[in-house]
């Protein structure tokens, strides 16, 4: 193999895990975000899953 | 149960404690999460944001879906966070928190109370702080004390939080002598939910209560 060929093989294998890492989201964010059109709102309002509440 | 969340860690198995931004204190703080049989307890949760956010909402949903019981104890309303939003995916999440009068919501959710009499799950206690409204929580197995705002960790230490801080009639001596009590306790470490926890957790408790008493 030339030289730089265990790089270049671990620079890809990164890529690949952060290409699955990223679909994973993806899929996550849009099942989740079909399920709580589903779901019953509290209180009668969507509650979004960054809110923060208090000041610290 | 979080290794997948940024900035988390098992300090010991089923103890987790992780970081995240709040947006309106502006810094990173603390949360904890135990992890006990059929029970996850979440204390001063905050969930992260943006690309941080799946792996920890997914360990949710997993215990969720398991059907394991997820409860959040809040150790002073200012302090409330991700609980809504927890609620509201997981509706079946029973929020314990201390309030002032008779109010029994927060932030427009039914709330239950945080009393030291209060029966939780996962060997946890609350104990009071001098604050009508802030609990200090005691995780019994783990012999871990996490505390709110009441106690601040600080330069490798803690510190009895500034008196600016307290209500008017609550001074920093009676908060230190108020907290006593935790020196009973066989205490293995503290987790302040703002700052660092200290490395020798029981001299830093000690010291903290001192000083806010001298």
């Amino acid at each position: 193999m030339m030289n730089g060929g265990p790089f270049v093989l671990y620079a890809l294998s990164q890529l690949r895990q952060q290409e699955i890492e990223k679909k994973a989201r993806n899929a996550w964010r849009s099942a989740s975000t079909a399920e709580a059109r589903a779901r019953p709102r509290h209180r009668g309002r969507a509650v979004r899953l960054d809110t923060v509440v208090g000041g610290c | 149960m979080l290794s997948a969340v940024e900035h988390a860690v098992e300090l010991e198995p089923g103890l987790w404690r992780w970081e995240a931004y709040h947006p309106t204190w502006k810094k990173d703080v603390a949360s904890v999460l135990v992890s006990s049989g059929n029970d996850v307890v979440l204390v001063d949760p905050l969930a992260p944001r943006d690309d941080a956010a799946w792996a920890f909402w997914q360990a949710l949903d997993d215990a969720s879906g398991a059907g394991r019981r997820l409860t959040v104890i809040v150790t002073v309303p200012d302090h409330a966070r991700s609980a809504p939003a927890i609620v509201s995916r997981y509706p079946q999440t029973r929020i314990h928190v201390a309030l002032r009068r008779a109010r029994r919501s927060l932030a427009g959710i039914e709330v239950a109370p945080l009393e030291e009499s209060t029966p939780l799950p996962a060997g946890v206690r609350a104990f009071e702080t001098g604050r009508a409204d802030e609990r200090a929580i005691w995780i019994g197995p783990q012999r871990t004390l996490v505390v709110g705002d009441i106690l601040l960790g600080i330069s490798g230490g803690l510190s009895v939080c500034p008196a600016g801080w307290l209500p008017k009639n609550v001074t920093r001596a009676v908060v230190g002598g108020r907290l006593e009590p935790l020196l009973q306790l066989d205490i293995e470490r503290v987790i302040p939910t703002h700052g660092a926890p200290p490395a020798e957790s029981r001299a830093a408790l000690e010291f903290a209560l001192a000083e806010a008493q001298s």
